[in-house]
C-alpha cells in the first residue's frame, strides 16, 4: 500500500492541486480505471488525524449515493494520508448562495440535502454541514462533501472532553459543539447546521447569527450560544427555521420524518 | 388530545377496578407488580390488559421484595447476586428479553422499558441507564417482529429538575434516544407534608413536561396526587389517581422493606371544592360551625355511606378511597377536553374558589394544619402563572 501511495505522490509532484488549506490539497487527475478523479492528501503527524481520514473513507465507501462523492481507495504512507475519489463537477453552495431565494427553491434545495443526510442519520453525523462542503452539479442537485470530522455515534470521540470545542466551522456549528458536550452530538446538530444554511439561502446569503446583521459586539460563535439570531424570511417558513436553530438539540426536531412532513404541507400550499 | 386518567395500582386494587367499572374513573390501569402477583395479571381480561400499562418497578433491583418474587425476569431473580456490572455482562439482556416477553404477551398498550432509583444528580445517570436497562431492552425490542408503542421509565427529582443544565442534559438525551416513543415520568417529591408545596419544582416540573410534549413524545405521569390539576395544564397525555397516599407520591421506600408494619394512615375526606383532603376529625367541626357545610360536599352515594353515624372510620373502608376517585376523577374529567391555556384558566377557577372557601373556613374559626389546609393552592397558582407567562397566557 505504501508504495502505491508513493507511486501517486511522485505522479503529483509538479502538478498544481485546485485547492489547498491548512495540511490539504486536492488535484483532479484522470485515470484510466476511474475516470476523473479527485486525489485528496493530508498530512498527519498524530494517529488521530490519520484516524479521522480513514473514518471519513469508510463513511463514504458504505453509502452509495448520488448526494456523496464516491470513495475508491485510501492510502497512506508514513506523513500523508491519500484519499481517491469521484470528482464533482460543480460549484460549491457558496458561490451560489443568491440564487435560492424564493422559497421553494430553498426548501428544495433543503429536502435533497436532507434526503442526501438520512443515509448518514441518526448513526454517523456529519458535523461541518456549511455551504462549501456542497457542490451544486450542473444538473442543480446538490453533493455533500468532507466528510473529515462526521463521527459514527458508535465510535470513540478523537476528541479530548476538556477541549473547548470539538471540530467543527464555528460559524455553522451547533452549542452542543462549540462547547464540546459530545453525549448531546446527533442529527440535530447537523439539522442546526441546515437551519443556518436555509436562512442564508431565503435572506440571500445573509448569516443569521452575523454580530453585523444583528447590531451586536458578539462573535458568530457567542451568538450562536446565547441563541442570538436574525431571521428576515418569509412567514410561512419562520416557524419551520426557528424550531430548526433551537438552541438546545430538544428544541430542534427530534426525528427527520416530522421536519420533512413539515417541509412537504409549506410545500403544497406554496 | 383529551386528557386519560390512569389508575395507579397498589393495595387493593380491585377498588380500583371496581370505581372504573361503577363510576367511570379511569381510562386504564398502571399495574404494580410490588403488588400484583404475575399469574393474577395474566388472568385480567383482554381488554383490561389491553388498556394497561405494565411498570415493571426496577427501581431497586437487587431485591425483590413481595409480589415481586412471582416475576422471574426481575433483576435480582435473574441473577442471584445482584452487581450492577456482573448483571449488565451476564444477565441484562436476558431480562431485557423476558421482561419486553411478558409485556408483548400480554398485550399491554405500550412496552415500557424500566428505570432503576438513583438519588441526588449522578453524573453518569443516562449513561447507566442506558447500559444496565435500556439498550438490553432496545435490542430484545429490535428482534420482534411487532410491537406496541415503547414508554421510557424515568424517575426524575427535586435537584435534578431544578438545576439547570442537569435538566437540559436530562432533555437533550431524553428526545434524543432512539426506538422509544414516550416517556413514564415520575416526578419525586417530598411526602410531607401531602401537598406538595415548593412553587420552583412545580415550575420546573411544568417546563420538563411542556419541553418533552414539544418533542411529540407520548407522556404518562405516574404516582401524581392533586397536584396532576396543575401539571395537566403543560398538556401530558396520561394523568394518574390512586388510593392509598404510596400511589399518589412515589416513596422509593414502599420498594425497599415490607409495609406490613406501618401504621395505616388517618382516614381523610376529599373536598373537590377546597381541592385538599380533610383530617375527618375535622368535619363535626365543619358542619356546626359552617353555615353552608352543605355546599361544600360532594354529594354522591359513598358521601352518603360515609356520613351514616354508624360508618367506622378507618383507613381500610373504601367508601373513603372510591369518593376521592369519584370526585377527583370528575375535576380531571371536566379540563380533559380544553387545551392547556383553557385548562389553565379553568384551574385558576377552581383555586380561587377554593381559597375562597378556605377562607371561610378560617373566619369560622376552625385552624387547618398544614395537611388539611389551603397553603398549597397559592403555590400552585404562582407556578401555574409563571407558566402560563412563559406561553403567552396572560
Amino acid at each position: 500500500m505504501k508504495d502505491k501511495a508513493k507511486e501517486i505522490l511522485n505522479y503529483l509532484e509538479g502538478k498544481t492541486p485546485i485547492k489547498t488549506g491548512g495540511q490539504k490539497r486536492v488535484y483532479v487527475v484522470n485515470s484510466k480505471k476511474y475516470g476523473k478523479i479527485a486525489v485528496k492528501i493530508g498530512k498527519f503527524d498524530s494517529e488521530k488525524v490519520l484516524e479521522r481520514a480513514k473514518r471519513e473513507t469508510e463513511t463514504q465507501t458504505k453509502i452509495d449515493s448520488p448526494y456523496f462523492a464516491k470513495v475508491y481507495e485510501f492510502l497512506a504512507t508514513d506523513r500523508e494520508y491519500i484519499i481517491v475519489e469521484e470528482f464533482i463537477e460543480g460549484e460549491t453552495l457558496t458561490k451560489r448562495l443568491t440564487e435560492y431565494s424564493e422559497v421553494k427553491d430553498a426548501l428544495d434545495l433543503l429536502n435533497h440535502l436532507i434526503e442526501g443526510l438520512k443515509l448518514l442519520w441518526p448513526r454517523i453525523v456529519h458535523r461541518d454541514l456549511k455551504p462549501d462542503n456542497i457542490i451544486i452539479k450542473s444538473n442543480g442537485n446538490p453533493v455533500i462533501i468532507d466528510l473529515g470530522i462526521a463521527r459514527l455515534l458508535d465510535h470513540t470521540s478523537l476528541t479530548l472532553s476538556d477541549q473547548g470545542s470539538g471540530p467543527c466551522t464555528p460559524a455553522y456549528a451547533a452549542i452542543e459543539q462549540l462547547t464540546n458536550r459530545k453525549t448531546d452530538i446527533d442529527w440535530r446538530t447537523d439539522q442546526f447546521a441546515l437551519g443556518i444554511i436555509t436562512s442564508q439561502l431565503l435572506m440571500k446569503g445573509q448569516h443569521p447569527f452575523d454580530p453585523k446583521y444583528i447590531g451586536n459586539r458578539n462573535s458568530y460563535a457567542d451568538n450562536i450560544m446565547s441563541g442570538i439570531y436574525k431571521i428576515e424570511v418569509p412567514k410561512v417558513v419562520s416557524e419551520l427555521i426557528k424550531k430548526m436553530l433551537g438552541k438546545e438539540p430538544h428544541q430542534r426536531f427530534r426525528k427527520p420524518e416530522p421536519l420533512i412532513e413539515k417541509l412537504n404541507k409549506i410545500s403544497e400550499v406554496l | 388530545m383529551a386528557l386519560e386518567i390512569y389508575h395507579q395500582l397498589g393495595h387493593n386494587a380491585v377498588w380500583n377496578f371496581d370505581s372504573i367499572r361503577d363510576d367511570n374513573t379511569g381510562d386504564g390501569v398502571i399495574i404494580s407488580p410490588r403488588h400484583i402477583k404475575r399469574s393474577k395479571i395474566e388472568a385480567y381480561p383482554v381488554n383490561t390488559r389491553n388498556r394497561a400499562i405494565f411498570d415493571p418497578q426496577f427501581f431497586l433491583p437487587r431485591e425483590a421484595f413481595k409480589k415481586l418474587t412471582t416475576y422471574e425476569f426481575f433483576p435480582a431473580n435473574i441473577a442471584n447476586e445482584f452487581e450492577t456490572n456482573g448483571f449488565i455482562e451476564s444477565h441484562a439482556n436476558d431480562c431485557a428479553e423476558a421482561c419486553v416477553n411478558f409485556q408483548i404477551e400480554n398485550g399491554f398498550r405500550f412496552i415500557t422499558i424500566p428505570t432503576r432509583y438513583l438519588p441526588g444528580m449522578p453524573s453518569d445517570f443516562s449513561a447507566n441507564l442506558e447500559k444496565i436497562f435500556i439498550r438490553p431492552h432496545i435490542t430484545a425490542l429490535n428482534s420482534k417482529t411487532n410491537h406496541n408503542q415503547v414508554l421510557l421509565e424515568i424517575i426524575v427529582n427535586q435537584q435534578m429538575i431544578n438545576d439547570a443544565e442537569y435538566q437540559r442534559d436530562l432533555l437533550n438525551w431524553l428526545t434524543g434516544l432512539d426506538g422509544i416513543d414516550g416517556i413514564y415520568l415520575i416526578l419525586e417529591r417530598p411526602s410531607n407534608p401531602k401537598q406538595f408545596q415548593d412553587e420552583n419544582t412545580i415550575y420546573n416540573y411544568l417546563r420538563f413536561i411542556n419541553a418533552i410534549k414539544l418533542n411529540d413524545m407520548f407522556l404518562v405521569m405516574g404516582y401524581l396526587g392533586l397536584e396532576s390539576l396543575v401539571y395537566s395544564i403543560a398538556s401530558p397525555d396520561i394523568v394518574t389517581i390512586g388510593t392509598f397516599e404510596n400511589t399518589r407520591v412515589f416513596q422509593i421506600d414502599s420498594f425497599a422493606e415490607s409495609e406490613t408494619d406501618r401504621r395505616g394512615p388517618r382516614p381523610r375526606v376529599y373536598f373537590s371544592k377546597l381541592i385538599q383532603s380533610i383530617d375527618h376529625g375535622l368535619l363535626d367541626a365543619f358542619s356546626r360551625r359552617l353555615d353552608d357545610y352543605n355546599e361544600l360536599l360532594d354529594h354522591n352515594g359513598y358521601q352518603v355511606e360515609m356520613f351514616q353515624p354508624e360508618f367506622k372510620w378507618h383507613f381500610t373502608k373504601s367508601a373513603i378511597y372510591k369518593h376521592h376517585l369519584l370526585e377527583f376523577s370528575t375535576q380531571l374529567r371536566n379540563i380533559a377536553e380544553l387545551d392547556g391555556r383553557q385548562r389553565f384558566e379553568r384551574v385558576t377557577e377552581m383555586i380561587n374558589i377554593a381559597n375562597d372557601n378556605f377562607r371561610r373556613i378560617s373566619e369560622a374559626g376552625i385552624p387547618l394544619d398544614i395537611d388539611s389546609g389551603g397553603n398549597h393552592l397559592n403555590i400552585w397558582l404562582t407556578a401555574m402563572n409563571e407558566f402560563a407567562q412563559d406561553q403567552g397566557w396572560r
